[in-house]
């Protein structure tokens, strides 16, 4: 059984051995950026893709099969060469945004590596969501517990 | 399939959430029973209510001159299913993030 609790947000961590002024550069900067942003396979038809700054950004992507995957957003905040956050939404086949949910890069030295942490969370306002009494994961443990018995 | 965006928005919502939490804790309420506790009126209640349903979160159906309501749980699960695609996308582009990162640190070697 999946916990659906831990499904509304999503924390990736990977350890990189290169340093941190490094790994920002690799993960803010239009150049690199488009090396590795999207699943293998896919190429980058247009994009803005600058994390350097504030503003809107966007990334126009095809699948290998052909498909078209477009996402886009605004940074949000920059703090080099720690912290960016930006907002995300995949574009529907009309080009209509769609949920639109917020993601943040975190880089950390931790000894001779660096510690990059990818962090997503589903809901809009996330002030909003953690002043719920319950707080939502609460409630969806419990729809789980209630509906996937 | 309800849009996701309404679904979340529906949600965000401190009132329709505590509505969402009560259906979810004590089963099929009338709407009057949805109300009590929070200090806004008989129209606003109906108002969540409706926005709740519209967002695919909650049934309704009428027994005698009571409305009652009751969580529809495909509403709630679609939300579930986002975080996978998400998982999916950063996974695949931090392996290749690593890849980019792995062939510097060997260059530099």
């Amino acid at each position: 059984m999946s916990d659906i609790a831990e499904r509304t947000e999503l924390t990736l961590e990977r350890r990189f051995k290169a340093p941190v002024d490094r790994v920002w550069e690799v993960v803010t900067q239009p150049e690199t950026m488009v090396l590795w942003f999207g699943h293998d396979g896919w190429t980058m038809e247009s994009h803005d893709l600058d994390f350097t700054r504030p503003g809107p950004w966007y990334a126009f992507m095809r699948s290998a099969e052909g498909n078209r995957f477009d996402v886009s957003g605004a940074v949000t905040e920059v703090s080099p060469p720690r912290h960016v956050a930006f907002t995300w939404a995949w574009h529907d086949a009309l080009g209509a945004r769609g949920h639109e949910s917020r993601v943040s890069f975190t880089i950390a030295p931790a000894g001779d590596v660096t510690v990059f942490t990818l962090h997503h969370t589903g809901l809009p306002d996330a002030e909003t969501a953690s002043s719920h009494a319950g707080g939502w994961a609460a409630v969806l443990a419990r729809l789980e517990r209630q509906f996937t018995d | 399939m309800t849009a996701l965006p309404q679904t979340f928005s529906a949600l965000s919502d401190p009132v329709r959430f505590a509505m969402v939490e009560r259906l979810l804790a004590e089963g099929e309420l009338p709407a009057g029973r949805l109300g009590e506790g929070f200090d806004i009126s008989a129209p606003a209640v109906s108002q969540h209510l409706g926005v709740l349903r519209e967002a695919g979160l909650v049934n309704r159906r009428a027994r005698a001159q009571q409305r009652l309501y009751s969580i529809r749980p495909e509403g709630l699960l679609a939300v579930a299913n986002w975080a996978d695609e998400a998982r999916r996308f950063w996974e695949a582009s931090l392996d290749r993030l690593e890849k980019v990162l792995g062939k510097e640190a060997k260059k530099n070697e």
